[in-house]
């Protein structure tokens, strides 16, 4: 008697245990699943931000030469109709540190579109900044985080 | 219940518990396989190609045949004792080269830059980074190419990043 009784002890061990397990798997593929997806969307973003002609210099076909002027005057909500919600994105200058105005212009090297409190998945590259007033040109990061729904 | 049997039921419980021991191992090494994340090709490559560019086209401030980082890089390499805002080309590119990649690099990552001519013309590397000999031969590097056209002898221009 005591036999069947750890039989089915163990079997009913074995049976809660691989539950628990192929649950815990697909919650844990389920959710790399999704991070995939977010990190792909923030690298997009990366790429096409670096490239994009709304910022870039003309000439510079290879693009990540990102025109100073173009990055004063474009604003979050325009690059939202192009990227949609839920990222921000970021320019540093090498030597210039001050967030760049239409007052301070172009004595400044820091540049921010939509950017808001909460868990970001982040990447950064170097990138060039031209300097349309005289022509230099500087180096220098543009950093783009996409906002995590929640965390996991 | 003979002496017989009683063995048997001894044997069958050791048998379940070493299948749950198993069990609870192939689980184990399932789990730490999931958990290991390739590594970002993709990004990383483009972190380099973008590190690569991003030097060479940077004004040095030194104008003249020193105006960009790729022209420095070009003078060195071509004629290595012209004289560039007050000093010799080599000497200002192994100064500025460096320099401005220290600053824009990751602080977890090693560079290397390799300055060599094309393929068929004479001459010596020019080589940039303090551990050039460990990051060119570590497994796991990305790696970026571009090309410094100028008369005389194209340049062939490598840049190799690692995780430290």
């Amino acid at each position: 008697m005591m036999e069947y009784v750890l039989l089915s002890f163990f079997v009913l061990l074995i049976i809660v245990v691989v539950t628990f397990f192929l649950t815990g798997w697909q919650i844990s593929s389920s959710r790399s699943e999704r991070r995939s997806v977010e990190y792909a969307k923030a690298e997009f973003i990366l790429r096409t931000f670096a490239n994009s002609p709304y910022i870039n210099k003309n000439t510079y076909k290879e693009g990540s030469m990102l025109e100073d002027s173009k990055l004063t005057s474009i604003t979050c909500e325009e690059l939202q109709t192009l990227y949609g919600t839920g990222w921000y994105a970021e320019v540093e200058a090498l030597d210039f540190k001050e967030t760049c105005t239409y007052e301070n212009y172009p004595f400044c090297g820091n540049w921010s579109y939509c950017k808001e409190e909460g868990d970001a998945m982040t990447f950064d590259i170097p990138v060039n900044i031209y300097r349309k007033m005289n022509g230099e040109v500087d180096a220098g990061f543009l950093r783009v985080g996409l906002y995590l729904k929640e965390n996991g | 219940m003979t002496p017989k049997t009683k063995g048997l039921a001894g044997q069958t419980s050791i048998l379940l518990i070493v299948l749950v021991i198993i069990m609870f191992m192939v689980i184990g090494i399932f789990l730490l396989i999931s958990s290991i994340k390739p590594v970002n090709n993709e990004y990383y490559n483009l972190y380099a190609h973008n590190l690569l560019l991003s030097v060479l086209r940077r004004n040095t401030g030194y104008g003249g045949y020193c105006d960009t980082v790729s022209s420095t890089v070009s003078c060195a390499y071509m004629t290595p004792y012209r004289n560039c805002g007050g000093f010799e080309c080599r000497n200002l590119s192994a100064q500025v080269v460096p320099d401005l990649i220290e600053r824009l690099i990751k602080p977890t990552m090693n560079y290397c830059m390799i300055v060599e001519p094309e393929n068929g013309t004479y001459g010596n590397q020019l080589v940039y980074g303090p551990r050039c000999d460990v990051v060119s031969n570590k497994k796991s590097a990305w790696t970026a190419n571009e090309k410094i056209l100028q008369y005389g002898a194209n340049l062939n221009i490598r840049m190799i990043i690692t995780e430290t």
